[in-house]
């Protein structure tokens, strides 16, 4: 342990930064040229000859009994080639966020189903020689329902005489958990201080709607261009659907036109892959806006009910808290975002007597899923409106409250989990208060109490994984080799999501084997020729995926210097390697480029330089982050605007801080949405998304994007590489409680339902 | 139906559907695969090219409508093999992550540029608040426009 | 979808006019396109035949004519960034620039007409209350002529509304009379800074004479069908001097003005309250001599 310790950059032995050449440095994404002269092809920018193009038949009703589907006039256009329905597809059931072979998970989707149970649910598919054809042939589908009665509410899904959306019915997943001994705790507690807190449904909102292409051969392989964010959780569906052995159904991972989890789930990759196995084409599926709102995954509706207990120095003695996960119409990956959910709260503060308890639900409702924080944004909105409303009824600042209760690094996970490892919170929450001027702007602007245009300012914390160790198995393999010229190919199963990961691997391979980044391809997964991966997901790549290609390249390192030294005629550890040129430490004057050492020992040695290796997931600490932010209430028209915001996050070291930067704005930008405006907003009536469009559905654009500074905590410490632990999702964690924290200071309320649209504010001025 | 325009100073005739709108010649018909549709409402940007000087959303103009007119992409940006200033500045200053909105985000920072050559940071965030982006929350695609805008200032050309 | 139908890009008025009489079923104008096209895209319209007008030279202008007090002149195809950069209008028409300004996102400006706006009436149309606050007149040019009316009487009446083939072809602002002052101010309240379609809004046309009021015309978007007149506070300020009070007193009206129009209506809590805003905002920005910040006498935005 020891020795891998070292290996992986521990933090005694961290090198300082300027003697990183490529680590700590910010190389440009490997693909911004192409991305921006528009060269890049997305998969909606990719024709195949003879591709057939879909239009799918969603439901309008938000829960019915298809008694009858009338195709024949959609059949008789010309240029359809087919329409499917239940009734000539698969009936097998999957799970569409399952993504190891043999992970339990509630199998309750088919490609078509007899019932309907959401507005947007499938119902019929036109496959066609051209978009609009399929388009005008939908719309000549004739389905003939039997309404069923529908239910919104997640609250109400759990009262007794609620309907039954899946047989056995609602929660169809319930957990107890925690540590201590809560009751007693709370008997003795000087303040409980309860909270109800909701978060609403989001869509994630990649500019790139949901597409796929597949595409079937001659010997019944099916190839699927997909930008997707777990090769080998679409090839575990697909191959189910299709009934095909594994080595039959080929996913290669496509530039990705943006995520954050919308992409993770396996949704309509087992359509298409079924129509062109069906027709015997290319079949591309690509959805509208409206459809890739609606019909695909959004974030995890939750109710919260808090209750904190604490003794009057402002110590937490104890919390409860109950989350309600709706997770729409099919059970996606309801249970283990409900465990995700409840996991944080262990990680984030010494609490010796805590509890979580979660029931997820179903409601006829768009499908939740994955969604960059997988619950993390959910129950932190939840526990640190909470911790805000503890600090003002306490009389104590939010930060002071925070710091007496934070966790210290290396502290263990009471609930039993992964050590927290080198936890730096509270280097987050000092370091960033003082920068912030915490003190200073928190009483001006809470003096500031009487006009129209308010001021506040709030903060708040956030913990976040890194990848699935203590939960999942989470490794991963690469093949790394030099080739004859000293260029290298890393061979593995990333999938580059825009954040920076094929850049990321190739600066640490160049790191350790001296070689510039640019020299190094790294191409995303492809099922047929990577080796395993667990995906890009977890926020596990930096620190796993990263430390897979820290070892893989030590190795390759190992088995250059070995060869090169009998060419060299030295001992190994005397083979020096610097800027792509090779000696022996006691000849300098015979330098070899790596090209040519690489030839040499092809044509003396017979050995080719490469290595594969697998590195296993060995720790999992916690990623940690604090935002502070000042906000301007109009309490004429309720509009909140963000005016700055610092986010301090301790990242154990930055491989490239602007990727990290880059990650963290846009989590600012997610987590504003979320706390101000984003909100699918289903029509309590009948089920319909009313912000089924981005007219109807704002995201922050440009103008209401407040100044983001950033301030990072590198002090390593853990299994990453060079330290590194993730960000992509705590980066949006801690965003949208701080700015509802923000909101409520200046206007002294406890807005606790998300978002806080002008409706709510006023509302609650009101009152 | 017949339509004559000038692409990336390239002219076209061509006999397009009166139903097509620009973005559908663009990448259909001319293989132009730059201009994205994000939303197909002229919401996110994705789409946007420049008309006669001007940022449009290509998803709300009709092909028929570019008639005469002279039309930049971003494939036109770069179209003597040289980065435009303002693409240079996109990957320079980290402003293209998953990259969907940057072809849009580009063609109206540069139509920014064209009627003002100087803007402040608050121009720019206006003329780009047509744009959506997922990923930067457009803090250094504001940072590359400044760049790209200081840039052209000192070399005293647009 | 999109339903199917033809193009006709006419180059001149004449050559428009020949295709308005020679095309045969349903004819739709096409102006900027950024709400016809999406229309005709969702199914929600129909249309055989679509006359660009965009390509239409004769309807793109912005002048003076010495006629009466003075008319400003708008051609229908003028778009809305030439709208609210033009010297004319925010020098005659503040608020219709202003209005301008606000609307859509710079691409869409850059496209949608200010008779596309006009031809659409939606309930929500930034320069609509902006025109009817000025007494703007449109002529609109049809099968059976022409006729000129005002764009209030337009909007609040289906029997003027425009018919079948009638093209809203030019906008027409009278000027106050010679040594009147006249200002005027629009504001709107979105669900985001930029890029938002109006929940609500305002327009204001005041002309003064040694500081009394002498006319004024106040108009709120986004209430009904067409813009509201508030044509009782209008007449009672006839003839005062401006008071900083008044701003209070436009609030109260305002509000007033939300009850009657949207009783019951789901939105009602939230705009008699919000309408507020507007009456500060849009008293700061007329008269900006009175002292008053938005904060409408707290404290002003730091």
């Amino acid at each position: 342990m020891t020795e891998d310790k070292r290996m992986y950059g521990h933090a005694d032995d961290l090198a300082q930064p300027n003697e990183l050449k490529y680590v700590g440095h910010n190389v440009p994404l490997h693909d911004a040229v192409a991305k921006a002269t528009g060269k890049i092809q997305y998969t909606g920018d990719m024709e195949f000859p003879g591709m057939l193009y879909v239009k799918i038949l969603f439901s309008p009703l938000a829960h019915a009994r298809i008694k009858k589907i009338d195709a024949s006039a959609a059949l008789a256009l010309p240029g359809v080639v087919a329409v499917f329905t239940h009734a000539n597809t698969p009936e097998t059931l999957y799970n569409s966020q399952v993504w190891f072979a043999g992970q339990e998970a509630r199998a309750d989707e088919r490609l078509f189903c007899d019932t309907v149970r959401f507005v947007g649910d499938r119902v019929a598919a036109v496959v066609a020689t051209d978009k609009k054809t399929a388009a005008k042939a939908v719309s000549l589908i004739k389905v003939e329902y039997e309404v069923l009665p529908a239910l919104f509410d997640p609250e109400e899904a759990l009262t007794e005489n609620a309907i039954e959306i899946h047989p056995g019915g609602s929660p169809f997943f319930e957990k107890e958990f925690g540590c201590g001994i809560t009751s007693e705790t709370f008997n003795k507690a000087e303040l409980i201080v309860e909270d109800r807190v909701e978060t609403p449904k989001i869509h994630h909102a990649a500019m790139e709607t949901h597409v796929c292409i597949a595409i079937p051969d001659y010997s019944g392989k099916i190839t699927i261009y997909t930008p997707c964010q777990i090769l080998y959780s679409v090839r575990l569906v697909v191959a189910k659907v299709l009934r095909l052995p594994y080595n039959k159904v080929r996913i290669l991972k496509t530039p990705m036109g943006g995520s954050f989890g919308g992409k993770q789930e396996v949704t309509i990759e087992p359509l298409a892959a079924f129509f062109a196995q069906a027709t015997g084409k290319p079949v591309k599926i690509e959805y509208n806006r409206q459809e890739s709102i609606i019909s695909t995954r959004t974030r995890t509706r939750t109710i919260g009910y808090v209750r904190t207990a604490v003794d009057k120095n402002g110590k937490i003695l104890a919390r409860e808290v109950k989350a309600i996960v709706d997770t729409g119409a099919y059970t996606s990956n309801g249970s283990v975002v409900s465990m995700a959910m409840g996991k944080k709260i262990f990680r984030l503060y010494r609490i010796e007597n805590q509890v979580f308890r979660v029931q997820a639900v179903h409601t006829n409702t768009p499908v939740a899923g994955a969604a960059r924080g997988y619950g993390s944004p959910q129950i932190h909105a939840i526990t640190e409106i909470n911790l805000d409303h503890v600090a003002n009824r306490l009389g104590l600042d939010p930060v002071e409250f925070r710091l007496r209760n934070l966790v210290h690094p290396y502290d263990q996970d009471l609930s039993g989990g992964p050590s927290l490892g080198n936890a730096r919170i509270i280097d987050c929450v000092e370091e960033g208060a003082k920068l912030f001027r915490w003190q200073e702007r928190r009483a001006q602007a809470n003096g500031n109490g009487s006009g129209r245009f308010r001021r506040g300012v709030g903060m708040a914390c956030a913990t976040h994984s890194n990848g699935y160790f203590g939960a999942f198995q989470d490794f991963t393999t690469m093949t790394l080799r030099m080739l004859e010229d000293g260029s290298m190919i890393l061979n593995s199963g990333i999938h580059e999501l825009g954040c920076g990961t094929v850049t990321t691997m190739k600066q640490i391979i160049a790191e350790v084997i001296d070689i510039n980044p640019d020299r190094i391809e790294a191409p995303e997964g492809d099922t047929e020729t990577s080796p395993y991966d667990v995906g890009s997901q977890s926020s596990r790549v930096t620190h796993i995926c990263g430390a897979g290609a820290l070892k893989t390249a030590h190795k390759v390192k190992e088995i250059f210097q070995r060869e090169a030294a009998k060419i060299l005629g030295c001992e190994p550890e005397d083979v020096v390697m610097h800027a792509e040129i090779v000696w022996a430490k006691s000849k300098p004057e015979e330098k070899m480029t790596y090209g040519e050492m690489a030839r040499a020992i092809q044509r003396k040695n017979r050995m080719e330089i490469i290595a594969t290796e697998t590195y296993q997931a060995a720790d999992n600490p916690g990623s940690y982050g604090a935002n502070f932010v000042e906000v301007e209430v109009d309490t004429l028209t309720g509009l909140v605007r963000v005016i700055d915001l610092l986010a301090v996050h301790d990242v154990g070291k930055a491989i490239n801080p602007g990727f990290v930067k880059g990650q963290i704005y846009g989590g600012v930008q997610m987590g504003i949405g979320l706390a101000l405006s984003e909100d699918l907003r289903i029509d309590p009536k009948n089920g319909k998304v009313k912000g089924d469009s981005f007219a109807r559905y704002h995201l922050i654009n440009a103008p209401d994007m407040p100044l983001v500074n950033v301030l990072l905590i590198e002090k390593g410490g853990d299994l990453g590489p060079f330290g590194a632990k993730s960000i992509g999702e705590i980066a949006t964690c801690p965003t949208a409680p701080a700015v509802v924290n923000a909101v409520n200071q200046a206007l002294g309320t406890n807005l606790t339902t998300l978002p806080l649209t002008p409706e709510r504010i006023l509302a609650a001025l009101r009152e | 139906m017949e339509l004559e325009f000038k692409v990336n100073d390239k002219a076209y005739s061509l006999e397009v559907d009166p139903e097509s709108r620009l973005l559908d010649v663009l990448r259909e018909e001319l293989g132009l695969t730059g201009a994205k549709e994000g939303c197909g409402e002229g919401e996110c940007g994705a789409c946007t090219v420049i008309m006669d000087d001007l940022a449009v959303n290509s998803c709300l103009v009709l092909a028929s409508q570019a008639r005469g007119k002279e039309i930049l992409t971003v494939e036109g940006l770069a179209a003597n093999g040289e980065l435009d200033r303002m693409q240079q500045a996109f990957i320079d200053n980290g402003a293209i992550q998953c990259g969907f909105c940057t072809p849009g985000m580009l063609m109206s920072a540069k139509a920014l540029l064209l009627r003002e050559p100087n803007p402040t940071e608050e121009e720019i965030r206006t003329a780009l608040a047509g744009n959506l982006c997922r990923c930067t929350g457009y803090v250094n695609i504001v940072n590359a426009v400044k760049d790209a805008a200081s840039a052209e200032e000192t070399e005293g050309s647009v | 979808m999109m339903p199917e139908f033809q193009v006709s890009c006419p180059q001149s008025l004449a050559e428009l006019g020949a295709e308005v009489s020679r095309l045969e079923g349903e004819v739709l104008f096409l102006s900027g396109g950024t709400d016809l096209i999406l229309e005709l895209r969702s199914g929600q319209r129909r249309a055989d035949w679509l006359i660009d007008i965009s390509q239409v030279p004769e309807l793109q202008y912005i002048k003076v004519e010495s006629r009466l007090n003075g008319l400003l002149k708008i051609g229908s195809g003028v778009t809305f960034t030439q709208l609210s950069s033009n010297a004319l209008v925010w020098e005659n028409a503040q608020c219709l620039a202003q209005a301008g300004k606000q609307m859509g996102s710079t691409q869409i400006r850059n496209r949608a007409t200010l008779g596309g706006n006009i031809a659409s009436a939606s309930p929500a149309g930034d320069s609509l209350p902006a025109l009817v606050a000025l007494e703007a007149e449109v002529t609109v040019e049809g099968p059976g002529g022409a006729r000129t009316l005002a764009v209030a009487e337009m909007l609040a009446d289906t029997e003027n509304a425009l018919k079948a083939r009638e093209l809203v072809t030019e906008i027409a602002v009278p000027f106050a009379e010679p040594r009147v002052e006249r200002r005027s101010a629009f504001v709107k309240i979105g669900s985001r800074t930029q890029v938002s379609i109006a929940r609500l809004s305002l327009a204001a046309v005041v002309e003064l004479e040694n500081g009394i009021i002498r006319k004024l015309r106040l108009a709120v978007g986004a209430l009904g069908k067409a813009p509201l007149r508030l044509e009782n506070l209008e007449r009672d300020w006839n003839g005062q001097p401006v008071r900083p009070e008044m701003a209070a007193e436009l609030a109260q009206r305002l509000t007033e003005t939300v009850d009657k129009a949207i009783p019951g209506r789901q939105s009602q809590a939230y705009k008699r309250q919000a309408v507020q805003a507007l009456a500060y905002d849009i008293f700061a920005e007329l008269f900006p001599e009175q002292g008053l910040s938005q904060g409408g006498g707290g404290n002003d935005r730091r």
